[in-house]
């Protein structure tokens, strides 16, 4: 009855990974540089030692997933994406596929929570529970951004596996494509990359 | 040589793509959203006869005495050995942390009494459960399954008020004696906030259970979660029936397999009942209607008797719950008569009742009497004949 294991694994790493994103980069703010296999099994090692303490009698991670319910797949690809590149310089995710993954994130999130909260008669929500057209949407998607070198398209069939492993306590395939903690990154970035876009332009223009 | 080889990948990961997000096509078929395709199990209505049977009608409390301060939202089911089973929530005030679920049973005979109750679920045990933080604990549901399977629904709440509501399930495989750990049912994307249950679930045909439940976030409105219950994690998915802000909390009554209404709560402007109806067993539902009886934002149940007329109980009034009254349709919901008046006392309030009818015939219905004990009263069809006020909506 308990959760399935693979969405407790997903509890305790993702925000594992966030945190050893913020250490490595207080220890590089003290003047050292985070790099290597050493560093990177210590601050993530730390961080999930932190989330598993427990606070109240409860470990910090069941706290916060107390309140943000799941994970979804592209939060813990960019977090693991973002880890990577941090201890060992290598960009699983480019910046490319990070464009998109924000774009994404702010879009399922704009078409899927304010109608499955109850902003109009239909839920959208109902389309993640069995195959149907998100499944064949999703595919289509995957294929064009793998097709087109893409890695975001990799993060969907992810995604789509994490599914069928049950990697979040729900059943339903939009929790494993985006969360809300993803859905507020995602729209934070994208409104980050628009204010830069634009700062540029002006700066063309002067 | 290079071009070649990622080209390949790339076919590689597409061919992934395709037949893990197709393969449960082969499973499922092809699915459009909205209820799966199921049917409503329905007794067949027994005409009424003049049985020459004498009204009666029992009324008790459940707690005998004051176990917590605070009592309300009670359910109730038949076990296998006819005795009842009631849960419902009691702490020290609505919403407080030591608020928890209570359970009491009563043999079936007329001077039974119901047993001590004790909690089955405590804020504590569902934070421990569910593997989550929990705040407060909410609304139950008890529904019985076959051989003394039982299913308890429950809300709790990790943030905020009743709006962040989630959905939980314990199951009994020995009539309450022992319960499986609390499973948290996932059924909004957002936080998983705002799914809240009430009345009680009908059985399907394939052996699942269609529970009324609602949802009130940016919207009030019903919703059926489809639940499989088993031995080891249960399978849930909802559906919506309609939109809006103005109705929820429904009690769904089922007419025949494909046929049903969910009668519902006024939450907008207007305080009356709505009735919406479905015809291919919840996949589609009517836009709501007012069915002439009013409701002050309050709880109401419903249930299709024996006979195959459905029975209402309601608090009759526009803006108070001093009130609990019934009503009888005999037209499946479209007009409805006024019967006997089950409380009533200027000032207090009777609300969110709850009914059953059980193998014997006898009707039993449970409501929160003044938000301090719940109150248990038992009649038969005579009972509910012999005094109909004749005053129709």
């Amino acid at each position: 009855m308990n959760p399935p294991i693979a969405a407790i694994i997903l509890w305790f790493l993702v925000p594992a990974l966030g945190l050893a994103i913020i250490f490595a980069s207080v220890v590089r703010w003290a003047g050292l540089s985070p790099r290597g296999l050493g560093w990177c099994a210590g601050l993530v090692l730390l961080s999930l030692a932190l989330v598993a303490t427990p606070l109240s009698g409860m470990p910090l991670a069941r706290w916060l997933v107390g309140v943000v319910d799941h994970w979804s797949v592209p939060s813990m690809a960019l977090l693991t994406s973002a880890c990577v590149q941090q201890f060992f310089g290598i960009e699983l995710l480019q910046r490319k596929d990070r464009q998109v993954a924000w774009l994404f994130g702010a879009l399922a999130g704009f078409l899927l929570y304010p109608l499955a909260l109850g902003l109009g008669p239909f839920d959208p929500y109902s389309l993640g529970w069995h195959f149907g057209m998100l499944f064949a949407s999703v595919a289509a998607l995957a294929s064009v951004f793998i097709l087109r070198g893409n890695r975001f398209g990799v993060v969907l069939v992810l995604a789509i596996a994490a599914w069928h492993l049950r990697a979040v306590e729900s059943g339903n395939y939009w929790d494993c494509l985006v969360d809300p903690f993803y859905f507020l990154v995602s729209v934070g970035a994208l409104g980050l990359w628009a204010w830069r876009a634009c700062a540029k332009w002006s700066r063309g223009l002067g | 040589m290079g071009l070649m080889s990622t080209t390949r990948r790339r076919l590689v990961w597409i061919a992934l793509a395709l037949a893990l997000h197709l393969a449960p096509a082969i499973r499922d078929g092809w699915h459009s959203g909205g209820a799966p395709r199921v049917e409503f199990a329905v007794r067949v209505a027994a005409p009424l006869l003049p049985t020459g049977e004498p009204p009666l009608c029992r009324e008790e409390f459940v707690l005998s005495q004051a176990t917590t301060p605070f009592a309300h939202v009670s359910s109730l089911c038949e076990l296998g050995d006819g005795r009842l089973a009631a849960v419902w929530c009691g702490g020290s005030r609505e919403g407080a942390r030591d608020v928890a679920v209570w359970w009491a049973t009563r043999g079936p005979l007329a001077n039974d009494q119901w047993s001590d109750p004790r909690p089955i679920v405590t804020r504590e045990s569902a934070a421990q459960e569910t593997f989550r933080f929990v705040r407060k604990l909410g609304n139950p549901l008890l529904v019985a399954d076959k051989d003394d399977h039982l299913i308890l629904v429950y809300v709790s709440v990790a943030v905020g008020g009743w709006s962040g509501s989630s959905l939980n399930i314990k199951q009994s495989p020995d009539g309450g004696r022992t319960w499986s750990p609390s499973q948290r049912l996932g059924l909004s994307p957002f936080f998983n906030v705002s799914e809240l249950v009430k009345n009680n679930a009908q059985p399907l045909t394939d052996g699942r259970w269609a529970v009324p439940i609602y949802h009130e976030a940016l919207g009030k409105f019903p919703e059926v979660l489809w639940l499989q219950p088993g031995p080891g994690r249960a399978e849930a998915v909802k559906s919506r029936a309609f939109g809006g802000r103005n109705a929820f909390q429904p009690a769904l009554v089922a007419l025949a397999p494909q046929r049903a209404l969910l009668i519902c709560r006024a939450a907008g402007s207007v305080p009356e009942i709505c009735i919406t109806r479905t015809t291919d067993a919840g996949r589609h539902w009517t836009a709501p209607r007012s069915s002439g009886l009013p409701n002050p934002n309050s709880g109401l149940d419903a249930l299709r008797l024996g006979d195959g007329r459905l029975l209402l109980v309601f608090n009759d009034s526009t803006v108070s719950r001093e009130n609990l009254r019934f009503a009888l349709s005999s037209d499946e919901g479209v007009t409805w008569r006024r019967a006997r008046t089950l409380a009533e006392e200027p000032g207090a309030e009777f609300s969110y009742p709850f009914l059953l009818q059980t193998r014997d015939g006898l009707v039993h219905v449970t409501y929160t009497w003044k938000r301090r004990n719940i109150r248990h009263v038992t009649f038969n069809l005579a009972w509910l004949d012999s005094q109909a006020d004749g005053k129709n909506p």
